[in-house]
């Protein structure tokens, strides 16, 4: 029923240009805008991330922070119709690898310097100079809160689809991610569906789950955690002395503050030793899972992929306007047969390889998860998980007492 | 102002600034839907006007008008639904800063914290089991996909180097051929049957109703669609249907329009791409006394005994033809002939009517083509007549050699032929019409002029050959050299093939237009006209002096004649 209806709404009447004989076609052409310059981008790109550093770092203030991202979207969300994208620039950059094709350095830039701020101040760009991020940190109203372990199994999701996706750019399976950009239609104006309503679920969502599309689908967002990971500058709650009061822990959506770890008796020790020692036994089995599963995916992945399609389409007799259209080239059928052949072997082997990664990644994962931090008595943040938006300030009282002083 | 005065107004404007996003987003949905409709009808009543004349000034000053007239609409809708959807999104964004703005003044209160703060401890424990949980899940989820989306989808081959595609289905038990046919006598005694596409291979001597005043005798419903014909045998009538999905072949008592049976095919490999009007069971079945043989687009031949019992079934190479495969077998003594022209691969498959296995298969270099074969008897020798795309060939039928062809055909050729005195009568729309000699495939006449049916194949009548079109005209030549007779124009055009029953031409047009015609050599008369009120594209059987007609709607009704 609700594809039918997209379908309903997505196709567009048009109406085609005139006969008359006397009627020429105007032709059409585009005035490049200065903002169409991909280094003009980088540009505003690195004083964005710098703006948003010291908003963070600095100022350490909830208020510059919204400005940043309210500025943020305007910028790269509606005026560069959403650009960096999260979702398309990965594809690109290993498109662009995969094939040895040209990558213009602008957006090499665009894909790297997120990548490298997060080395040195964790996810800046999250917090409000990556568009889709910036829209969820304004449209969130009120707070649910998805508990802790199930936040972290779910945030498993953009590890898998940062794979899948990256095998699919590299065997030019194209950019079906991009489909998935939920908030695109907002940026481009364009409400055709199915798109605007995924975008409507996602918005409707982001009011009350804190940056859904960061934390569980964007693919992006995996690598700024892995960089973050390694962030020479450490945020902190508050400069002053930890009370341990847990509103930060409560004023924090993303699930981004670590209570304080004790130091844990010695049967909680125990028990952490068989979790660990469980988990790592299971590693062997993990990696077998995990390429079993991307060897299952590989059908499916391959099935996209237009050489492939199109010889399925020729043996099940398909008459399709791609059947119609092969059988207009030069290309023999055996010619197109060996080249989805080799196709198919290639994804068979990247699909399992991407499993047996993602095997790793839940493993390192789970056990991270279940060990014990070091021994710390206050709260703190994990970089890789703050998206830089400074409610934890907002909500400490010792931040606001003490910014209450310097008024 | 006061803090919660500024508070309440932000509420206010960001409730506002929902409240018309949300309105104009539907009100701007239904418009881009709504003005769907009038574009359609625009253009499609200025595709019609440019059918006409355009050397006519006025005409063509009309279009201009018209033409200018909806364009502007269109235009003027299109900057209307621009301007909206820009409104929309400055709205958007107005909300984002609405939002952004009562963050930015009003820090969140102070709060008393809740509860006991996080556990560490008891946390990892719940991730495990949320992890474990998550594995149980996705373990189960792929496993039922598996088992269930998979096979249900038939689950796309890998792409294999050197794939031929399937020949055979092996899974049955083969019968054991014991006995044998005569094809003379076998096809004497189908002369009083209705066994296969146009009736049978030698002059059918089936009695017409009484009269052209119908009643109806009774009307079945037919679960699955299909345009292939009705076929009967003694009380019998069996016809095919599918879906795609399932393919099967159901059986009605001829007197009550009871269903005895219904036998569904195995599913079949593939689901083929077809057009509607063609639809997966387009071809006709065969029957002959202990026998019924029904071919589906698909490529799945199933053999059935009258009780409706599984013989045997084979899985021909997936036919992957344009429109979809709608040739109908051929029933000739011991061999059901299948004319197998697909995009690729033109093969005449003989099977043994026993065992399904193929006696005898010949493949040529020809065209796609939706012919069926004609089975004739020539110096007591069985043969088989094919037309397709640039040949027409004659085969020996207990051998498949092929014993003359003509390269004469051209186009799309979906017609089939008509044998008589060792002349091979054929007459399809940018094919051919003509005459061949069935011993040496000379070419008696060809008649180039008049226009050929593209669908319904031509009907002899003694010395005329009479084409039906699907346009309404029906043209007769002479049958001796091929020189157009006279024309008859009638309201609506024939897809099923008229057939000669009891000294008459019997048709039933697009609209359910029965016709009982008696042509003569100047004039073509209508003796007999009967309104069924349902549309009909498949041939009509006769059984006892009435008539089963299969209509579009896949009901099947029998009409008798009023007494």
């Amino acid at each position: 029923m609700i594809p039918r209806l997209s379908l309903l709404f997505a196709a567009q009447a048009r109406f085609p240009a005139p006969e008359f004989e006397s009627y020429t076609l105007p032709k059409m052409s585009l005035e490049e805008l200065a903002s169409d310059s991909v280094l003009w981008r980088v540009l505003l790109l690195a004083v964005f991330l710098a703006a948003g550093t010291w908003s963070f770092y600095k100022l350490r203030s909830r208020k510059a922070l919204l400005a940043y991202s309210l500025a943020g979207l305007a910028v790269f969300g509606f005026i560069f119709a959403s650009c960096p994208c999260p979702v398309g620039m990965f594809q690109n950059i290993a498109e662009g690898i995969a094939n040895g094709s040209y990558i213009q350095p602008g957006v090499l830039l665009l894909f790297a310097l997120p990548l490298a701020v997060a080395l040195f101040a964790g996810r800046v760009f999250c917090g409000g100079a990556c568009p889709l991020g910036a829209i969820q940190e304004l449209l969130h109203w009120k707070s649910v809160f998805v508990p802790r372990p199930l936040d972290r199994i779910l945030r498993l999701i953009p590890a898998l689809l940062l794979l899948i996706f990256t095998v699919c750019a590299i065997f030019g399976i194209g950019f079906p991610l991009c489909y998935l950009e939920p908030y695109l239609p907002v940026f481009l104006l364009d409400f055709a569906t199915p798109f605007a309503i995924l975008s409507a679920v996602f918005l409707l969502v982001g009011l009350f789950v804190s940056r859904p599309f960061c934390r569980y689908v964007c693919p992006y967002g995996v690598l700024l955690r892995f960089f973050s990971y390694f962030s020479l500058l450490k945020p902190r709650i508050t400069s002053q002395e930890c009370v341990n009061c847990r509103l930060c822990e409560q004023g924090c959506p993303n699930g981004a503050i670590l209570p304080p770890e004790g130091a844990g008796s010695t049967s909680e020790h125990r028990s952490g030793f068989r979790r660990i020692s469980m988990l790592t036994a299971l590693i062997p089995f993990a990696l077998f899972a995990g390429g079993l599963f991307g060897y299952f995916c590989a059908p499916v992945l391959s099935s996209f992929h237009r050489d492939v399609r199109l010889v399925r389409e020729l043996d099940a007799g398909i008459r399709s306007e791609a059947v119609e259209a092969f059988e207009s080239t030069t290309t023999t059928r055996e010619e197109l047969r060996t080249r989805a052949v080799k196709l198919q072997n290639g994804i068979l082997l990247a699909s399992t390889a991407a499993g047996v990664l993602f095997g790793a990644v839940v493993m390192a994962e789970l056990i991270a998860e279940a060990r014990r931090r070091k021994e710390e008595e206050i709260y703190t943040i994990d970089p890789s998980l703050c998206f830089c938006c400074g409610r934890c300030y907002a909500a400490c009282p010792l931040e606001r007492k003490e910014k209450h002083h310097e008024k | 102002m006061r803090n919660d005065e500024i508070r309440r107004t932000l509420r206010f404007l960001q409730w506002t600034a929902l409240t018309f996003i949300l309105t104009l987003g539907l009100l701007l949905a239904y418009d881009m839907y709504r003005s769907r409709a009038p574009i359609k009808q625009a253009q499609d009543e200025l595709a019609a006007l440019k059918q006409q004349d355009l050397a006519d000034a006025k005409l063509s000053q009309t279009v201009r008008d018209l033409d200018y007239l909806y364009r502007s609409a269109y235009f003027q809708t299109k900057d209307k639904q621009r301007r909206g959807v820009l409104l929309l999104g400055i709205a958007f964004f107005v909300l984002c800063g609405l939002f952004g703005a009562e963050m930015f003044w009003f820090a969140p209160k102070l709060k008393v914290p809740r509860g006991t703060g996080a556990a560490p401890e008891k946390e990892r424990r719940q991730l495990l089991v949320f992890a474990s949980c998550g594995i149980v899940v996705l373990v189960v989820a792929l496993a039922v996909l598996r088992v269930t989306l998979v096979p249900a989808e038939k689950k796309p081959a890998r792409v294999a180097a050197g794939d031929t595609g399937k020949q055979t289905q092996p899974d049955e038990v083969k019968p054991v051929q014991t006995e044998t046919i005569d094809l003379a006598a076998a096809l004497e005694a189908e002369r009083t049957q209705w066994p296969q596409f146009r009736g049978s291979t030698l002059p059918n001597v089936n009695a017409l109703p009484a009269n052209w005043d119908f009643q109806e005798k009774w009307n079945s419903p037919v679960e699955l669609p299909g345009n292939g014909s009705p076929v009967v045998w003694d009380d019998l009538v069996f016809v095919s249907g599918s879906d795609g999905k399932t393919g099967a072949v159901s059986c009605y008592d001829a007197t009550t329009g009871a269903l005895k049976w219904k036998t569904e095919a195995p599913p079949a490999a593939h689901t083929p791409e077809i057009t509607e009007d063609t639809g997966y069971a387009a071809s006709t079945p065969c029957v002959d006394a202990k026998r019924v043989y029904a071919v589906f687009a698909s490529g799945d031949v199933l053999c059935l005994d009258h009780d409706g019992t599984t013989l045997w079934h084979k899985q021909l190479p997936d036919p992957v033809i344009m429109y979809g495969y709608a040739s109908s077998p051929l029933l000739m003594g011991d061999k059901l002939i299948v004319q197998y022209d697909l995009d690729e691969k033109q093969t005449i498959f003989a099977l043994n009517v026993f065992t399904g296995e193929i006696a005898w298969q010949t493949e040529r270099d020809a065209s796609a083509s939706w012919s069926s074969p004609k089975g004739l008897v020539v110096d007591g020798k069985g043969m088989v007549f094919t037309a397709g795309n640039r040949l027409a060939e004659l085969f020996d039928l207990e051998t498949g050699k092929q014993l003359w062809s003509q390269e004469c055909m051209g186009g799309e050729v979906a017609a089939s032929a008509s044998a008589r005195d060792g002349k091979i009568f054929f007459s399809n729309s940018g094919a051919f019409t003509g005459a061949f000699n069935a011993s040496d495939g000379t070419i008696i006449f060809r008649n180039d002029d008049s226009p050929a049916p593209d669908v319904a194949s031509a009907v002899l009548f003694g010395d005329l050959y009479l084409l039906f079109g699907s346009g309404g005209t029906i043209i007769a030549i002479d049958a001796a050299d091929g020189h157009e007779l006279y024309e008859e124009d009638l309201d609506n055009g024939f897809y099923s093939s008229p057939v000669t029953v009891g000294g008459k031409i019997v048709a039933v047009d697009m609209d359910g237009v029965l016709y009982e015609f008696e042509p003569g050599s100047e004039k073509l008369e209508t003796v007999g006209k009967y309104e069924l009120g349902k549309s009909v594209v498949c041939v009509p059987a006769f059984h006892k002096g009435n008539v089963i007609l299969r209509t579009k709607d896949s009901a099947l009704i029998c009409l008798e004649a009023k007494q």
